[in-house]
C-alpha cells in the first residue's frame, strides 16, 4: 500500500556567476517543506564535502561562507521560520532573502509515493525519507552543471524506520540526517 | 523656444553642480565609500542621466518568483543583471501604506542622490514593463547588481571570523549610510538582507546598501514630512562609529543645491510618482536636511 504526499523544495546554490538561471552553479543541497498529520516542518540537507581545489581558489569570504555552510543555512532557516506557519511560505521567505551568491531558489512542488504507515514515523525520519526520494529524482543534478564534489561511490543508506524498501542509493558526501525544524501551528 | 533654452541652461547648470559635488566629495575622501566595479560605475553614470530605461529587459525566472513584499525578480539585458521591483506590492493584505507606496520612485531617487553624494547605493533606473495581466504593476525600478560574488550581511554575521574582520572595514560606509537613512527616513535598515558585501583582492571590501522602498513618502504619505525626529543607527549596529564619515556626509548633503534635489525628484514621471507625493518628498528632503546636523550631532561630534 502506498500513498501520495506533496513536498516543497528549494535548491541551495553557490552561484559563481550572477546569472539567475543557476548555470555554472554549485548545488550545496536543498531545503524541504512538508506536513504530516502531526505537524508542519522544514528540513535542510547539505553536501558534507566540497571540492578542496575549488575552495582554495575562492576569495576569503566565499571560502568561509562555504566552509560554514551548515551554520549559515541553519541560521537562515531559523530566521525564516519567524511568523510563518506554512512550509512553503518559509521556503519563499528564504528565496526572497537569499537571491545572491549563496542562493536559495524559489520553491517547487513534488509529489512522492510513500508507504502507507509513513505518517506514523517521526518527523526526522519523514524528512530523511523525503530527502532521499527527492535526491533520487535528480532535482539537484537537473540544475547542477559544475563540479561540486569528487565523484563518490554510491552507497546504500539502510532505512531504519521501515518506511519502504525502495529508498534510493545516496552518494557518500551527503549529510544525513537533515536538520529539521518544526513550525508552530496557526492559531 | 525660450522655454527650451531655459531648460537647456537649467540642465547644464545641474550637470555643472553634479560635477562640483563629485569633486567636493573626492577631495573629502568620500569616494572610498563607493567602490563598485568600473563597469557598474559607468552604468551608474548613464542611469544618473537616464530616467527610464528603453532597453529590452528579459526576466530571469518568474516575475515575483523571489517573493518578498515587493515581489521582485531578476532581469537581464545583455550581460547586465538587475533586480526589478514592481512599484506596487502584490499582497493587498499589507495595508494602505504599502499599497500606495511608490517603491520604484523611492529607489530611483535614493540611487540618484547616493550617486551624487558618492554613497554605496547601487544605480537604479525606472522601467515601464508594459501592461501586466492580473496582478503586478507595470511601473518598476531596476537596481543593478553591484558586484559579484555578493553576500548578505545576514549570511556574513553567522561567521564569527568574517564578522570580526569586516566590521572595522565597513565602519565608514555604515556611518555614512546612517546619515543618508536618517535624511531619507528609511525605516527598513533593520533587515540584514539589505546590506550586501564582497571581499576581493582588487577592491578590498565592497558594500552596497539596498532597498529604499520604505523610505521618504512611505512614512510621510502625502505630507508634509516631519522634521528629523529619529536618527537611524548604523547598520550593522556593531560597526564602529566613524565620526568623520558622518560629518562628511552631513556636509555633502548640506552642500547639495536645492535645484539638484528638486531636479532628481521632480523629473520622475507622474505614472511612477503622484505630484502630491513628489512635492512631499522634495519639501521633506529640503526641510529635513536643515535639522540633520543638529540631530546627528547627538550621535557624534561633527
Amino acid at each position: 500500500m502506498t500513498a501520495k504526499r506533496k513536498v516543497h523544495y528549494s535548491v541551495v546554490q553557490f552561484r559563481r556567476q550572477p546569472n539567475a538561471d543557476g548555470a555554472g552553479a554549485v548545488n550545496l543541497g536543498f531545503i524541504i517543506g512538508f506536513e504530516t498529520k502531526q505537524c508542519a516542518a522544514v528540513g535542510l540537507a547539505v553536501r558534507a564535502s566540497l571540492d578542496e581545489k575549488m575552495l582554495a581558489e575562492l576569495d576569503p569570504l566565499s571560502r568561509e561562507v562555504l566552509e560554514n555552510r551548515l551554520d549559515v543555512l541553519v541560521a537562515e532557516v531559523d530566521a525564516a521560520l519567524n511568523g510563518h506557519h506554512k512550509p512553503k511560505d518559509v521556503l519563499r521567505a528564504l528565496a526572497a532573502q537569499n537571491p545572491w551568491t549563496l542562493c536559495v531558489t524559489p520553491p517547487q512542488e513534488a509529489e512522492v509515493s510513500v508507504a502507507a504507515d509513513f505518517d506514523n514515523a517521526s518527523v526526522q525520519k519523514v524528512a530523511e525519507d523525503y530527502v532521499l526520494r527527492l535526491y533520487s529524482r535528480n532535482v539537484l543534478e537537473a540544475q547542477h552543471t559544475g563540479p561540486a564534489v569528487a565523484a563518490p561511490a554510491p552507497r546504500r543508506v539502510v532505512p531504519t524506520h521501515g518506511l519502504g524498501s525502495e529508498i534510493p542509493a545516496l552518494p557518500a558526501p551527503w549529510m544525513i540526517p537533515p536538520v529539521v525544524r518544526m513550525l508552530p501551528r496557526a492559531a | 523656444m525660450a522655454a527650451r533654452r531655459c531648460g537647456l541652461r537649467r540642465s547644464a547648470l545641474i550637470s555643472l553642480l553634479q560635477r562640483f559635488t563629485a569633486q567636493f566629495n573626492v577631495r573629502r575622501g568620500m569616494t572610498v565609500l563607493r567602490q563598485f566595479d568600473p563597469d557598474i560605475e559607468t552604468l551608474a553614470g548613464t542611469w544618473r542621466g537616464e530616467l527610464c530605461t528603453s532597453a529590452k529587459w528579459l526576466p530571469e525566472g518568474a516575475p515575483g518568483g523571489l517573493g518578498g513584499i515587493c515581489a521582485g525578480y531578476l532581469v537581464k539585458n545583455g550581460t547586465t543583471l538587475g533586480y526589478a521591483k514592481p512599484s506596487a506590492p502584490h499582497d493587498r493584505k499589507l495595508g494602505q501604506a504599502y499599497v500606495n507606496n511608490p517603491i520604484a520612485a523611492h529607489e530611483k531617487i535614493a540611487a540618484d542622490l547616493a550617486h551624487d553624494l558618492g554613497l554605496p547605493v547601487p544605480p537604479a533606473v525606472l522601467w515601464d514593463r508594459g501592461q501586466q495581466k492580473g496582478k503586478g504593476s507595470q511601473h518598476c525600478v531596476i537596481s543593478a547588481v553591484p558586484f559579484w560574488p555578493a553576500y548578505t550581511w545576514a549570511q556574513v554575521m553567522r561567521l564569527p571570523k568574517a564578522g570580526a574582520r569586516l566590521l572595522p572595514l565597513i565602519a565608514r560606509a555604515a556611518s555614512a549610510i546612517s546619515v543618508f537613512d536618517t535624511w531619507l527616513d528609511n525605516r527598513d535598515r533593520v533587515n540584514a538582507g539589505n546590506l550586501v558585501i564582497r571581499e576581493s583582492d582588487g577592491f578590498g571590501v565592497q558594500v552596497a546598501y539596498i532597498d529604499f522602498a520604505q523610505s521618504m513618502s512611505f512614512g510621510w504619505g502625502n505630507g508634509p514630512a516631519p522634521g528629523v525626529i529619529r536618527v537611524e543607527g548604523r547598520f550593522p549596529g556593531s560597526a564602529p562609529l566613524d565620526a568623520d564619515a558622518i560629518r562628511d556626509t552631513v556636509c555633502a548633503i548640506e552642500t547639495m543645491l536645492e535645484d539638484q534635489i528638486r531636479s532628481i525628484v521632480g523629473r520622475v514621471p507622474g505614472a511612477f510618482l503622484a505630484p502630491q507625493r513628489g512635492w512631499c518628498i522634495v519639501e521633506g528632503l529640503l526641510r529635513r536636511r536643515e535639522c540633520l546636523r543638529g540631530e546627528m550631532n547627538k550621535r557624534a561630534r561633527l
